[in-house]
């Protein structure tokens, strides 16, 4: 909830995942509760029927087909044609978006940086395992530039086609590259996110989806277009929890938008409840379009998220 | 419209006003938080605020504190007041002595204030009116009235300042209204006054008609309150009701010491005028020897000084109560069981006697003064230190007589100690008469004749003047409107005197049994008119006096002649009696100043006009005011209530002793306080009722505490508390 006090931004792999949590990573690997296509061959089982070992199915022989898949020992027995089908072997696209808009830098732990190593873990567990990963941070700025207020925040920023364990480092740096800042336009970010993207594949969202314009457009783009979506709602423990006494005037760190407030025992009450209801709205429109939810605090340890939280959901198996 | 309280009400502005200054800067100073979003705080107070009236109703501060805050007002409308106890009475008499003696500048044991007694009395009776139950602000419909009160100043007379109020600012406006005065005291006019506006007392009687089994009087008990010192000479014989209250508040110190002027006299010698003997009498009523000097200052200047000792004053030996308390309907005052009367005390007294040689008339001031050496001041009361006396000038009478020769009178006048003495024959006197002039001379005695019948002549049938007619009535011409005082029937036959007026100063100190008249003449006086008898035989008038406008005459109608009287001592003393009586007042040889509180009487000279009377200086009520004499020349003005010297000053002709100042005639009359039992101050610490002995009531007046502004500035605590609790509770 509120802004960060101090932070040391990471900057490379080792900032973001630990050796032990690397080797926690390493059996992992990603699924979706849907099947789709890859591009590549990749590790991933493919409803494609392909050229794998892995037997899959007979079916008749109809005229046309490939004469070296007819299963001849069953010929051999039944006297009749039947084609042997095995199962494809495909990669699995895995696009990671980000949310750096200046919300995000708050909390402690800071809620960027523990989407940084989210999004890091996940990315590993799918370059390793030879999945196409694609990371898009929405807004954020550049981390080179010292002065948050001349930088312009951009509206997306991506990283595509990253395949194999050798671009690990790049995905990192990638990360790195960004800081939180400046507002989000949620329903724009997301806009240009389902025009650009190829394919078909699992999309994972961190945010904390305090928009005040809304999620409800933006999701709806991204849910469209065969995407198997999982949003990561990051939530501070002083978001749920505020450590606030007194007469303050609150200010927006997005917008500068301020409420002045006398924070009460009923007010807090009132807060949480709202906060609850938030969430809740949340996870069913999520329901309703598809989607699956996860709510995390941000003192949350990496890998219980990956290994259990995600696992759950199927995101990883 | 009057605050009556507003130094207070500015004082809690003075500290509320700040205060809530302070609350509201602290509500502004907000601490600035930066957080991820706002979107749901907003949410939260906005339903904060959309549930505020259930809120409210929840069990929480802010309702607990707007009902005391209720309960706090509705208790103010209630009016709570303390009850202190102090008066059992609902109406209250306050009698304030205003005699000479409360002017005495002493004060009670252990205070140093200076003021004269009548301002600690006025001081304390203000006290009681502030301790007097008030009626509510909603008295019209509570029928709560509050108590009732007058106020009665008292001296030698008394007059109701209030009557029974409540109304505080009238009470206290009466009580600060009343003014010193210099009169002896007396207090049964007081009483007299109080309980002839006391409301008459009812017996109630209960609905079937029948009184009620104690039959007590249900009228309201009326406290009556005495601030003095306790110097009445006459409280014995006052009496209140049994069933009031009477309390005695003494003013000033009981070890009061003062000596004093009792009394004074100027008196010329009868052989020799121009000797002039004043006599001063004094009295000390300290418990020590006192030395004193007495000054004699004649018109302003010092003409002489003696040393006088005084002897202390005694107690008499102590004397008996004069009432029983155990008399059943007496009951004994509160408080003050054991008051026993003060013994009474024996002024020591001493004189001086100044003599001086002076002809003319004179003011004289005896004043006295500490003895040389002597620092201290004489005494606390000052009003009867200094004395004045007016000495009549040392002047003898210029006598005519109109006679055809009588050798009684001329040898009897010859005796007479006068100026002058003038005979005119008839003849001359006629002559005189006629050309309109009169004799030069202060009184004319008409032996036998009568003036001639003109236009001079008034209605008594005598030309403006003083006469003395012996053996004829003058008798002007009566007209219908105005008849004659005096009508002559002529002569008849012998008679005596039977009866005269022994108190009329030409016929005092004579007697006239022995008188034998063989000629007497029958006079009618008629009644209603300016002529009196003075004498009488068993026909009629035997000697009239006839005041008519300028002209007074003593007639002695019969021929003296023809009478024994001539021959009788009381002859010669009627005829310097009636010469002194008519030559004027100022000629008498001795003079006394005019008694306190005395009406005073003064006969001015034919003519005098524009009377006015000036008071001494230093009174409240020093304006000079006009007079109207009567027709023979008195003025009557007074009582007197100031020592001092009185001025009348009008336009005419002066008697013997005025002189003329600014165009005007002046005449002085000294008064004088003259009062022994007035003169000892000391405070007496009870005061003797014909029925009671009541000793003094110390300690303060408290009256019914009123509790509704505590209640509302309560109720201005308690919303502060509110409106802070509320900034702390809630919102933007």
């Amino acid at each position: 909830m509120l802004r960060t006090s101090t932070i040391s931004r990471p900057t490379k792999l080792e900032d973001l995942l630990t050796s032990k949590e690397i080797a926690r990573l390493d059996p992992l690997d990603l699924a979706s509760r849907r099947v789709f296509f890859g591009k590549l061959k990749g590790e991933r089982r493919s409803k494609k029927r392909g050229h794998s070992v892995e037997f899959a199915d007979h079916r008749p022989y109809v005229s046309g087909d490939d004469l070296r898949h007819i299963d001849w020992n069953i010929f051999g027995r039944l006297d009749k044609l039947f084609l042997k089908l095995f199962l494809e072997e495909e990669d699995l696209s895995l696009h990671v978006v980000l949310d750096a808009s200046a919300s995000s830098d708050c909390g402690e732990p800071n809620k960027y940086h523990f989407m940084q190593r989210c999004a890091m873990a996940l990315g590993y567990v799918g370059l390793v395992n030879l999945n196409r990963v694609a990371a898009t941070i929405m807004s954020g700025i550049d981390a080179a530039s010292d002065d948050a207020r001349k930088s312009q925040p951009s509206v997306v920023r991506a990283l595509r086609d990253l395949r194999g364990r050798r671009r690990v480092h790049d995905l990192a740096r990638f990360l790195c590259a960004m800081r939180p800042g400046g507002t989000l336009d949620f329903r724009a970010a997301a806009e240009r996110i389902a025009l650009s993207r190829r394919g078909k594949g699992v999309m994972v969202l961190f945010s904390d989806f305090f928009f005040k314009d809304g999620y409800e457009d933006g999701l709806r783009l991204l849910v469209g277009h065969g995407y198997d979506v999982v949003l990561v709602q990051v939530l501070s423990p002083q978001e749920l929890d505020p450590p606030v006494r007194g007469d303050l005037r609150l200010k927006d760190i997005e917008d500068a938008e301020t409420a002045e407030v006398t924070i009460s025992a009923p007010l807090l009450k009132r807060y949480q409840s709202n906060l609850n209801a938030y969430c809740q709205r949340l996870r069913e429109f999520a329901l309703r379009r598809d989607m699956s939810l996860v709510t995390v605090r941000s003192d949350t340890p990496v890998d219980t998220l990956i290994a259990e939280r995600l696992r759950r959901l199927g995101v990883l198996k | 419209m009057t605050f009556l309280s507003w130094p207070f009400a500015a004082a809690v502005a003075a500290v509320a006003i700040p205060a809530l200054v302070i609350l509201y800067l602290l509500k502004l100073r907000r601490r600035d938080v930066e957080i991820s979003t706002t979107l749901l705080w907003k949410k939260a107070v906005q339903d904060l605020q959309a549930n505020a009236p259930l809120q409210k109703l929840r069990r929480n501060i802010m309702l607990f504190l707007q009902l005391l805050v209720l309960a706090a007002l509705l208790l103010a409308l209630a009016e709570p007041v303390m009850k202190s106890g102090t008066f059992t009475g609902e109406r209250h008499v306050i009698l304030l002595d205003r005699s000479a003696s409360m002017a005495t500048t002493d004060s009670p044991a252990g205070s140093t204030d200076p003021s004269a007694r009548l301002d600690q009395a006025k001081k304390e009776a203000l006290a009681l009116v502030d301790s007097l139950r008030e009626p509510g602000l909603f008295a019209r419909t509570t029928n709560a009235a509050g108590d009732e009160a007058m106020v009665i100043a008292f001296d030698d007379a008394a007059d109701v300042r209030q009557s029974f109020t409540s109304d505080k600012q009238k009470l206290r406006a009466a009580i600060e209204g009343i003014v010193q005065s210099d009169a002896p005291t007396s207090m049964s006019e007081a009483m007299r006054l109080a309980q002839a506006h006391s409301p008459r007392r009812a017996r109630s009687e209960t609905d079937t008609g029948a009184p009620e089994a104690d039959a007590a009087p249900s009228g309201p008990q009326i406290s009556i309150h005495l601030f003095s010192d306790g110097r009445i000479p006459d409280a014995d014989r006052t009496k209140p009701a049994p069933e009031d209250s009477f309390e005695f508040h003494s003013i000033g110190s009981g070890a009061s010491g003062n000596i004093g002027i009792v009394s004074i006299r100027a008196q010329r010698a009868y052989d020799d005028p121009k000797k002039l003997n004043i006599f001063v009498g004094l009295q000390n009523s300290d418990t020590s020897e006192r030395k004193v000097d007495v000054e004699l200052t004649i018109e302003g200047s010092v003409a002489a000084i003696k040393s006088v000792d005084l002897p202390a004053a005694t107690l008499l030996g102590s004397v008996s109560t004069p009432a029983s308390p155990g008399g059943g309907t007496a009951p004994e005052t509160p408080g003050a069981p054991d008051a026993k009367p003060q013994p009474p005390l024996n002024p020591g007294v001493g004189g001086v006697v100044f003599g001086i040689e002076r002809e003319e008339a004179l003011l004289a001031e005896v004043r006295l003064r500490p003895p040389p050496g002597s620092r201290a001041e004489l005494d606390a009361f000052a009003t009867d230190d200094r004395a004045f006396i007016e000495a009549p000038p040392a002047r003898r009478l210029r006598v005519g007589i109109v006679t055809s020769g009588s050798l009684f009178l001329s040898s009897a006048l010859a005796g007479l100690p006068l100026a002058e003495l003038r005979t005119f024959t008839p003849a001359e006197y006629a002559a005189m008469a006629n050309r309109g002039e009169s004799p030069p001379v202060d009184v004319l005695i008409l032996d036998g004749v009568l003036p001639p019948a003109s236009g001079t002549t008034n209605t008594s049938g005598l030309p403006p003047g003083r006469f003395l007619v012996l053996g004829a009535v003058p008798v002007p011409a009566a007209s219908k409107e105005n008849p004659a005082p005096l009508t002559d029937k002529g002569k008849s036959g012998n008679a005596t005197i039977v009866n005269w007026l022994r108190t009329h100063p030409a016929l005092r100190n004579i007697t006239l049994d022995s008188v034998y008249i063989a000629e007497s003449r029958d006079v009618e006086v008629r009644a209603g008119s300016t002529a009196v008898s003075l004498a009488r035989t068993e026909r009629g008038p035997a000697i009239v006096e006839l005041s008519s406008g300028p002209t007074r005459a003593i007639i002695v109608p019969f021929d003296i002649g023809a009478s024994s009287w001539p021959l009788d001592v009381s002859f010669v003393v009627f005829l310097a009696s009636a010469l002194d009586y008519l030559g004027g007042d100022a000629i008498a040889g001795a003079s006394d100043s005019t008694q306190m509180g005395a009406t005073v009487s003064q006969r001015l000279p034919a003519g005098a006009s524009d009377v006015r009377l000036l008071p001494p200086p230093g009174g409240a009520d020093g304006a000079e005011t006009a007079l109207s004499p009567l027709p023979d020349g008195t003025v009557v003005f007074g009582p007197v209530r100031r020592a001092g010297v009185y001025r009348l000053t009008w336009k005419g002709g002066m008697a013997p002793g005025d002189f003329e100042e600014g165009g005007r005639s002046v005449r002085r009359i000294p008064v004088n306080l003259l009062d022994p039992q007035e003169s000892v101050v000391a405070a007496t610490p009870t005061v003797e009722l014909a029925s009671r002995v009541v000793a003094s009531k110390d300690g303060t007046f408290k009256g019914d505490q009123r509790l509704w502004p505590y209640v509302l500035l309560a109720c201005a605590g308690l919303l502060m508390l509110e409106w802070f609790i509320y900034n702390r509770k809630v919102h933007i």
